[in-house]
């Protein structure tokens, strides 16, 4: 067996990491363009606050030697991005307003087009629906990011993490499990679709949320 | 099993339009992506087709990157 590469369970402790990945798996995204404490911020949420609904959300990391190069986080919450937002709405205001000079056109217009969707998840929402905590939805679990160092993409090891990941929500009797991914992301969802997953569609075959999801 | 491996891996490349692999081109020390070529996406169909046809999960117990080293998962489950 390859010595070289190990996976293994990870938490808040190993958050600046995770943060470290993060930067360099998704470069472009808005919350990397607002900064390491921002996404570092992030990450922590999602160890302290989401736990604070007793929904235990899990991570794995891939390490190179003690060096993390890619990890994904599930459980049973969904929806974190917009979770992280309402929990601190603040100071992600005053992170925008500092660091407005690096935050890209192509996100400017993105939150102008989906402004409605926020209001109503971030403003109005209470913070159950934000986190969608499903009581009601038969025990799926979510996966709310899969993340691998760029110099380290194409060795398969977000599909390994994504396994695992499936191997914890059976473990715990969930029934099925799910992800959001970009329509433009073509190589990732093509990644999901080969691991089981499928699209999440209306009546008129429209995917839906960029959602899909694998009966466990 | 070297068979059934090999036959996963064919599989993907002629889906992809792409040439196929003898026996005699493959050692235990082919590594899956510099050597046989297998991209993010192939590894994730390799990993789920070799559970098919022998209900193994070769990355279950760790992360393998050659041939030999999937070959050894098998013979050993």
């Amino acid at each position: 067996m390859s010595e070289k590469f190990e996976v293994k369970l990870i938490g808040i402790e190993n958050v600046e990491q995770m943060t470290n990945v993060h930067l360099s798996a998704f470069s472009n995204n808005l919350l990397s363009q607002l900064g390491f404490n921002v996404v570092k911020r992030y990450y922590e949420w999602q160890f302290t606050d989401i736990d604070k609904y007793n929904k235990k959300i899990y991570a794995l990391g891939v390490f190179e030697l003690e060096n993390m190069v890619a990890f994904s986080v599930f459980g049973m919450a969904r929806n974190a991005k917009i979770g992280f937002l309402k929990k601190n709405w603040s100071f992600l205001m005053m992170m925008v307003i500092i660091k407005f000079y690096k935050i890209k056109f192509n996100h400017i217009i993105e939150v102008v087009k989906n402004f409605k969707y926020f209001v109503v998840k971030v403003l109005v929402s209470s913070n159950d629906k934000v986190l969608r905590i499903d009581n009601n939805e038969d025990n799926i679990y979510g996966i709310l990011v899969t993340a691998c160092k760029q110099e380290y993409e194409g060795r398969g090891f977000g599909s390994i993490l994504m396994r695992r990941a499936e191997k914890v929500a059976r473990e715990n009797k969930a029934v099925g499990i799910k992800l959001s991914v970009r329509e433009t992301n073509e190589h990732a969802w093509k990644i999901y679709e080969a691991l089981g997953y499928i699209k999440v569609v209306d009546d008129l075959g429209n995917w839906v949320g960029n959602s899909m999801i694998k009966k466990l | 099993m070297k068979t059934i491996i090999l036959n996963v891996i064919n599989e993907i490349k002629v889906n992809k339009g792409l040439e196929t692999f003898s026996e005699a081109m493959i050692s235990n020390d082919s590594d899956l992506r510099n050597d046989l070529g297998l991209d993010s996406l192939d590894l994730a169909v390799f990993t789920v087709k070799i559970e098919e046809e022998t209900g193994v999960d070769v990355f279950e117990t760790g992360i393998v990157t050659k041939f030999g080293e999937v070959l050894v998962k098998l013979e050993n489950s």
